[in-house]
């Protein structure tokens, strides 16, 4: 099959450090990091209040990026830190659009890639015929994600 | 998720008070070729010119008038402001801020120029400022932010309530700024909200009420919000693009950038998430009014229906939940295919079976999708653990890739009426009525926000959310006005249950009503009333539901001040055609202690939309109470803005 170019995707050499001390802490950096911490309480008048403040106790600052910091980095892209965080944080809708061929994931992955408008098409059906060699098992990490897809779409 | 905050304050640490004393003995003042007596020529200008009535300022600092009529900022925080009396004195607030821009000030980030961007571009533009004489600013953060949101245009952005729960009905609005990219998910959105951490209602309502809150600005990634929305609270957004240039998309990250870290107080009804982002259309286009065109409360819908108003939005899109898209596939399969979906989810049915059955690819393709997005489900309201998701996702997405693309067209979800198009969320209705053979008329106020019997356009069908309803009466047998009912809160929220989704059903109301108690009499009461059940779509398209209820009454009329009993209510709402809609209700209450009594009532109302802000209702009811019998009858016109 015709290789998909992708923009972005330049083989990158990235030494050890990147790797290390990061076995042990996979938390956040693979499938589920969808979970939404449950709301603090469920009674009505809480209910009916939160609506109009959108309250949470979460952090109220500027990020501009997310905390992929101890997650291992891709290797055959360039360090793109808009990317791995995209992918970290959209890694579960990301699967199910590869698997289903197409939808806005999917989109923003080929675009944040570099993947030329006209090959779009081509991007999505190669990503979806080959799901289980990018998606490999259930502790699959972005890193892996990301370099997988890149090979099988430049393969 | 963790977010990094990108901006820390500086550590004042010895080394900096080092490198500081070192600054000021031997680096010499920045060489700048200044003019002397410049910046006293340009408050002079400023001062002869009284810019700091211009519009443009005001709006970058949030003056306004108080109830007492003096000009005076909406935020309270020190740190928004240069002058020790900035807030209340604009003159002397731009006086200082333009001093600000000529101190020299190397720190990266520091400078005041870095802090208050909108402020510098500003006076820059209005008094012509050789910007050659004024120090050049370092600000690598700001740098590094802007270059990252790459500010092109804005979106104002409407969640809608929960399906589930009316309390959210009011929805919640944030403002995304888009960049160069063509996706929207890898946009920054902008956010207000009230930093809490109580966890208990009553505390949480009163702060609330009382400002006691602080509210902060925020920014994140779109896609971090779209996955709070529209994967886990299942909630429908609406995007309403605004017709700003990028120049002005420019200016509104200006001024959010000048609201970092600065904190106002939180009022839950008007100073609130939807209040707070108008500041910002306002910094971009600052000809536009809108933070004064706001009334008593101001609801996210409002606001968008003002944004509407004043002409600057100019695409709508919808962005339908995937809990909306789980329903729409639910609704293409037949009950066997949901339930081997259903099944799936609960892993008591192999994925890779799917493909065996005697059915189309097309039909394979939506029980595994509806499948996929049940496990999601599951998974966030942690029925299952991360690691069983992780798996069971997973095996189901591997046979789903096995089946190429849906049809392009298979899942698209009919768009429902924008919530700019409901109705307004205040209503005043006159009725004319006879109840037991004698004629009534009748005012009804209702501050908020939205009964059952009102034209659903717009809003979630079977959501009904009423704050400080009132209905004043006049004759029904007196010669006199008096309070029929006064329902402090009313809320309603009637979820049909399905194959795979199953809420609960649930309604609570509070206030005073005219009942007619044992003696045959009417009296006004206090009452509490609450009730759970269950809900079903009906054949013909709207909702049936049975609720099990208790009713707590309390008067002076009452042995002890107090009556309680239990009841239950069977009703229907449905969609007859689309402007006229159609309530029936039948509910029975018996009472024990107190008062003895039996209450059936049975009510039948008809609603009739004419317009966006008016509607007709016709209203019909039959109680038995203990072994009298009251019949009533009402037209109502009901004007809503």
């Amino acid at each position: 099959m015709k290789k998909v170019l992708l923009g972005l995707a330049l083989s990158v050499v990235v030494t050890g450090s990147a790797f290390a001390g990061q076995a042990q802490n996979n938390v956040g950096c693979g499938l589920g990091t969808m979970l939404w911490e449950g709301k603090a309480d469920n009674s009505i008048v809480f209910q009916v209040l939160q609506a109009t403040t959108n309250g949470t106790s979460a952090n109220q600052t500027f990020g501009i990026t997310s905390g992929t910091s101890n997650c291992q980095k891709p290797s055959r892209i360039a360090q793109n830190e808009k990317l791995i965080n995209f992918v970290q944080a959209n890694m579960d809708n990301l699967a199910q659009d590869i698997a289903m061929g197409k939808g806005e994931s999917l989109d923003t992955f080929a675009e944040m890639l570099g993947v030329a408008p006209g090959q779009n098409a081509a991007f999505n059906a190669k990503l979806q015929s080959n799901f289980g060699k990018i998606f490999t098992s259930e502790n699959v990490v972005l890193a892996e994600v990301i370099d997988n897809a890149v090979t099988v779409a430049n393969n | 998720m963790r977010l990094l905050p990108i901006t820390k304050a500086v550590p004042p640490s010895a080394l900096w008070y080092g490198v500081l004393l070192f600054a000021l003995i031997f680096i010499p003042a920045p060489a700048l070729s200044q003019e002397p007596g410049y910046v006293e020529k340009l408050v002079h200008e400023a001062k002869k010119r009284k810019l700091h009535e211009e519009r443009g300022w005001k709006a970058l600092l949030h003056y306004g008038k108080n109830f007492s009529g003096t000009e005076k900022s909406k935020i309270d925080d020190v740190k928004f402001f240069t002058s020790p009396d900035g807030r209340i004195n604009p003159e002397a607030e731009l006086e200082s801020t333009l001093k600000s821009f000529f101190a020299a000030e190397t720190r990266d980030n520091l400078s005041s120029a870095c802090r208050f961007p909108a402020r510098y571009a500003w006076l820059v533009e209005q008094l012509q400022i050789d910007v050659s004489q004024l120090p050049t600013p370092v600000c690598s953060e700001r740098d590094r932010v802007y270059e990252a949101i790459d500010p092109k245009s804005a979106v104002l952005v409407f969640p809608v309530g929960h399906i589930n729960s009316p309390a959210s009905m009011f929805g919640h609005t944030l403002i995304r700024i888009d960049g160069s990219s063509k996706s929207s998910l890898i946009s920054y959105a902008v956010n207000y909200s009230a930093e809490n951490t109580d966890s208990n209602g009553i505390a949480y309502a009163w702060k609330g009420l009382t400002g006691m809150y602080k509210g902060f600005y925020s920014l994140m990634p779109y896609y971090d919000k779209v996955r709070e929305y529209n994967n886990l609270e299942h909630r429908d957004m609406w995007e309403y693009r605004l017709k700003l240039t990028a120049p002005e998309a420019r200016r509104m990250l200006d001024h959010i950038w000048e609201l970092q870290h600065i904190e106002s107080s939180y009022y839950f009804l008007d100073e609130n998430c939807s209040y707070n982002l108008m500041f910002l259309i306002e910094a971009a286009r600052p000809e536009l009014h809108l933070t004064d065109k706001t009334g008593m409360f101001v609801l996210p819908s409002d606001t968008v229906r003002l944004v509407m108003d004043n002409g600057i939005v100019e695409e709508v899109t919808y962005r339908p939940s995937q809990g909306t898209k789980i329903r729409k596939i639910l609704g293409l399969l037949d009950q066997n295919g949901q339930n081997i979906a259903h099944d799936i989810s609960f892993e008591t049915y192999d994925p890779a079976l799917v493909k065996q059955l005697p059915a189309t690819t097309v039909e394979k393709i939506k029980i595994l999708d509806l499948a996929t997005g049940f496990v999601q489900f599951r998974y966030g309201r942690k029925e299952l653990e991360k690691d069983a998701y992780s798996r069971l996702y997973l095996k189901i997405l591997r046979e789903r890739s096995t089946l190429g693309a849906a049809p392009e067209e298979l899942y698209r979800v009919a768009e429902p009426a924008r919530p700019d198009t409901g109705h307004g969320s205040t209503k005043i209705a006159v009725a004319s009525g006879v109840r037991h053979g004698e004629l009534f008329g009748e005012l009804n106020i209702r501050p908020e926000f939205h009964a059952l019997l009102d034209p659903d356009q717009g809003y979630l069908p079977g959501a009904q959310i009423k704050f400080l309803d009132t209905a004043l009466r006049y004759g029904g047998g007196t010669e006199s006005v008096y309070i029929n009912s006064l329902h402090v809160i009313n809320i309603v929220s009637i979820s049909p249950r399905d194959t795979f989704f199953k809420p609960l059903s649930w309604k609570v109301n509070t206030g005073f009503d005219r009942e007619t108690l044992s003696d045959a009499r009417e009296h006004l009461i206090y009452r509490l009333n609450t009730g759970g059940g269950f809900a079903y779509t009906s054949p013909l398209g709207g909702i049936w539901y049975a609720l099990g209820e208790l009713d707590i009454n309390a008067g002076p009329e009452f042995r002890a001040g107090i009556t309680a009993g239990p009841g239950i209510s069977i009703g229907a709402a449905e969609q007859l055609s689309k402007h006229t809609k159609c309530l029936l209700n039948i509910s029975g209450y018996w009472y024990g202690l107190g008062d003895d009594r039996t209450a059936i009532k049975a009510y039948l109302g008809l609603n009739r939309q004419i317009s966006q802000h008016n509607s007709l209702s016709l209203e019909a009811s039959h109680e038995a109470v203990s072994s009298r019998q009251i019949s009533e009858i009402a037209l109502r016109w009901n004007h809503y803005y």
